[in-house]
């Protein structure tokens, strides 16, 4: 037995110097580019097979671009539209400019979250779209309490800008950010009359999470917040008459501090590093991180003065991110299946907003998170009522014959050659020219579980294999 | 005139409550003992409690809302202080027959005015400080045995969340049966906690839908309007005459956020949840069912004491809620809040809103094990 390990160890030795057998396989290059991101044509994987993991880390992460695939709609860089300046301008009725700038707003929203979306189906850079979205659900804010696109457009392009970038950056500039400060009352976080709001989420949620503060350290990070508003434009603005600024003592350190300092504060805390890596484990790895591992990467975190990306390189080269017993036991959020399928088949929709609506269904409305803990994720993704959602989303789009596409500002015109401009539903050109055993293993993370029907056609058997629960694991 | 008129009105309710009285003795007296079913009932949007239970002998009340008191002659009195709003006649007749309670002064400490903070503070059984992300009922679901079901109907399962193995959460009934009963039975062990999850849930809707297609269609019920609100309550009625497993159902009802021109629009819901409420009640004492079921309201807050500038109420705090059903003890329960003595401008809630949760759970549902309403004490005497 012993004999036969070692020959076993040496064979594979002899191989691994033998370079192409470390060279990933369907499976492994499947579970790093999904895992990173989103399903791909099945074509995608064949420049990946060639790699180890090594190299394949090291392309994922070479290309850290963020900006962007479609232009800012040409709301967003316009004046802030408020109601406050809305009265100043034209001198009517404060109701009368309420009503209309709130139907502009909800106008804006509508696009906004079909930008969004298509910016995630269309992007080159889908780690950058995964970090952007990480980043959403741990910074939240909710257009139904902010009430204004041009301000959380804004805080989408600050996310999305250093989505591979800073925590210290990130935290630094959410806790300035104006929609930031509307969704968590900062505005009303005056020096006599303290809010306590975001420097409740600031702690609980943004860094140290819970147990790592006491109730005195809230009252006293609110106080250095406070003051920290918004001007009549709706930019930031510190308010220095609103600011308290006496002496505090935060996490047992005295000082006239400030929001500034308060940052600074947090991020001398080795509960920060933590609670991000826990967050980034349960994003890249499992339910379940590994406390050891994940102290041990808070503090190489640290030392790297809080820079994302080699955290994610060493995420990415661990035994735990390929351990096989890791793979398929994530579920994909609304965004990654809606996302995901687009892109897997080579789909580019005219109009995105059913699709914004089916994922709003599925439980996840763009820029309206439940709450500010944000998306719970997980199990909490399937219910009745969104799984009957995902199916018929899936066999609808999957059914359904794609037009030939038709230039507008929503077909990417450097994907445009690999849009599907056929009569024939999209499973039937879904890796046209592969073997189904090998289709199956790039779909599915592991064997489906509904038995094919016999006699199932290639076509019937793709779509059959979408439907399948596996399908909704990654 | 005015005192006629009233009296008119009184002896018609009386001769209504008579009529709705007769019906359960013939077909509902010697039902055998079953399993009781509770109906959750989220007024959405926050309901103006001072309009729905009117304080109308109180000088203050009309002090506060010069413009949205309801008439004195208007409101149906239920005693010498208290009487319902108008358009709630259709509950008068359970009320005369002590099927009917009020909980005032519902809260909690701290209120939060925000909608979606309030309903989660509410849904999970949480004070203003902490999150929690499950329903308050679910170490409830999860512990019940296999085949016992749940169902939301709407957009969330709020009380009802965190127990996806049994409890459905339905946008769509007819859609849900048609659809889920074509899904596949998977039996299969697996060592993936995700994969174990979605083929619970699978199965769960699958065997759920093969139950709900044998029940009897919800629009064979007569007697029910045809706004989603009593459509939600006939598929209830159907799905508790049919015998079926469910023991709690959850509904809403929307629209309560009246900022503005409050007065028609309260009082076409109100009018809206009455009927759907004694169609209800109507169908299962016919159907000798009434005694199992109690149906419990909640909402978010209740709405400020005085009215804003624009013939509407803003976000309050403590807000009265009503228990309906065949077991409850008719009557007025929890503490009126003071109309004079107001926090910032706020009723002062007297009751913390647990208190009404853990009545429920322990005496409806003879469940006192929710770790959340331990250090609550239940109201007394709430059921018979």
């Amino acid at each position: 037995m012993g004999k036969w390990i070692r020959g076993l160890s040496v064979l594979s030795l002899l191989l691994a110097v033998a370079a192409p057998v470390q060279a990933l396989t369907d499976a492994q290059a499947r579970h790093l580019l999904v895992r990173s991101g989103f399903d791909r044509p099945p074509a995608d994987y064949q420049r990946w097979l060639k790699a180890d993991r090594e190299e394949a880390v090291a392309r994922l992460l070479s290309d850290t671009r963020t900006d962007p695939a479609l232009a800012a709609p040409d709301w967003a860089e316009a004046p802030v539209l408020s109601v406050y300046n809305e009265v100043q301008r034209s001198g009517e009725p404060r109701a009368q400019v309420s009503k209309r700038v709130r139907q502009q707003q909800s106008q804006w929203q509508r696009e906004l979250e079909e930008w969004l979306l298509a910016n995630t189906v269309l992007s080159e850079h889908p780690l950058a779209e995964r970090m952007t979205a990480f980043w959403h659900n741990r910074f939240t804010s909710s257009f139904t309490k902010v009430g204004n696109a041009q301000l959380l457009y804004r805080q989408h392009m600050f996310l999305r800008r250093h989505a591979l970038g800073n925590f210290e950056t990130l935290l630094r500039g959410i806790v300035r950010d104006p929609a930031m400060l509307i969704y968590l009352d900062n505005r009303q976080n005056r020096k006599d009359h303290p809010n306590e709001n975001l420097a409740r989420e600031l702690l609980e949620l943004f860094s140290l999470g819970e147990g790592h503060y006491t109730e005195q350290d809230i009252r006293e990070a609110a106080r250095a917040l406070s003051g920290w508003s918004l001007d009549g434009d709706l930019a930031f603005q510190i308010r220095t008459r609103q600011h308290d600024a006496g002496e505090k003592v935060i996490f047992g350190q005295r000082g006239r501090f400030d929001g500034d300092d308060l940052v600074s504060l947090i991020l001398q805390q080795p509960a920060t590093a933590e609670f991000l890596v826990a967050a980034l484990w349960r994003e890249f790895i499992s339910p379940q991180p590994d406390p050891q591992l994940v102290s041990r990467w808070a503090a190489q975190l640290r030392e790297q003065h809080y820079e994302i990306q080699p955290l994610l390189e060493t995420i990415f080269l661990s035994d735990a991110f390929w351990d096989p017993r890791h793979r398929g036991v994530l579920i994909k959020s609304p965004l990654q299946l809606v996302a995901g399928t687009l892109r897997a088949f080579s789909i580019a929709p005219r109009d995105y907003r059913p699709l914004v609506v089916a994922m709003r269904r599925m439980g996840q409305w763009l820029l309206n998170p439940p709450n500010v803990k944000g998306w719970p994720g997980y199990t909490d993704w399937i219910d009745a009522s969104r799984w009957l959602t995902r199916r018929s989303f899936l066999h609808r789009l999957l059914s359904t014959p794609q037009g030939p596409a038709q230039g507008g500002a929503m077909d990417n015109p450097m994907r445009s050659g690999g849009v599907l401009q056929t009569d024939a539903a999209p499973p039937a050109l879904y890796g046209t020219g592969m073997a189904r055993s090998r289709l199956q293993s790039l779909l599915l993370v592991s064997a489906p579980v509904q038995p094919l029907p016999p006699g199932a056609t290639r076509e019937a058997t793709i779509k059959h294999w979408a439907l399948d629960p596996v399908y909704q694991l990654y | 005139m005015m005192e006629t008129d009233l009296r008119r009105r009184r002896l018609l309710q009386q001769l209504l409550a008579g009529a709705a009285l007769s019906l359960p003795l013939a077909s509902g007296q010697a039902a055998p003992s079953r399993p009781r079913v509770l109906v959750l009932l989220e007024l959405q949007g926050a309901n103006d409690s001072l309009n729905t239970l009117v304080p109308y002998a109180d000088p203050a009340y009309r002090r506060l809302r010069p413009r949205l008191a309801i008439a004195r002659e208007q409101v149906i009195a239920l005693d010498e202080r208290r009487g319902l709003h108008p358009a709630l006649a259709p509950l008068l007749p359970l009320w005369q027959a002590g099927d009917m309670a009020f909980v005032e002064g519902l809260g909690y400490a701290s209120p939060n005015r925000s909608h979606f903070r309030s309903i989660d503070i509410w849904e999970s059984a949480s004070g203003a400080d902490r999150f929690l992300s499950g329903g308050w009922l679910a170490p409830y679901l999860q512990s019940r045995p296999a085949g016992k079901r749940f169902i939301a109907l709407g957009e969330d399962a709020g009380p009802l969340a965190g127990s996806p193995d049994n409890t459905l959460l339905i946008n769509n009934f007819e859609a849900f049966v048609n659809n889920a009963k074509r899904l596949r039975r998977v039996q299969q062990e697996t060592a993936n906690p995700a994969l174990r999850h979605l083929l619970s849930v699978q199965n769960a809707m699958q065997a759920a839908a093969l139950d709900f297609a044998r029940a009897e269609k919800p629009a064979e019920l007569k007697g029910f309007g045809k706004d989603p609100f009593s459509r939600d309550m006939q598929t209830i009625a159907s799905l508790i005459s049919s015998q079926s497993s469910v023991g709690i159902y959850k509904l809403g009802l929307a629209g309560f956020d009246t900022h503005a021109a409050q007065l028609p629009r309260h009082g076409r819901l109100l009018t809206q949840l009455a009927k759907g409420l004694r169609a209800f009640s109507d169908e299962l004492k016919r159907r000798g069912r009434w005694q199992d079921v109690l149906i419990m309201s909640y909402s978010e807050f209740g709405r400020r004491a005085a009215e804003n500038g624009s013939a509407g109420t803003d976000h309050g705090t403590a807000a009265a809620h009503f228990l309906l059903g065949g077991g409850v003890r008719g009557g007025f329960y929890g503490e009126s809040p003071s109309l004079t003595r107001l926090s910032d401008g706020d009723l002062i809630a007297g009751v913390d809103y647990r208190r009404y949760y853990r009545t429920v759970a322990r005496d409806w549902l003879g469940f006192d094990e929710l770790p959340l309403l331990k250090e609550h004490q239940a109201l007394p005497g709430l059921f018979a």
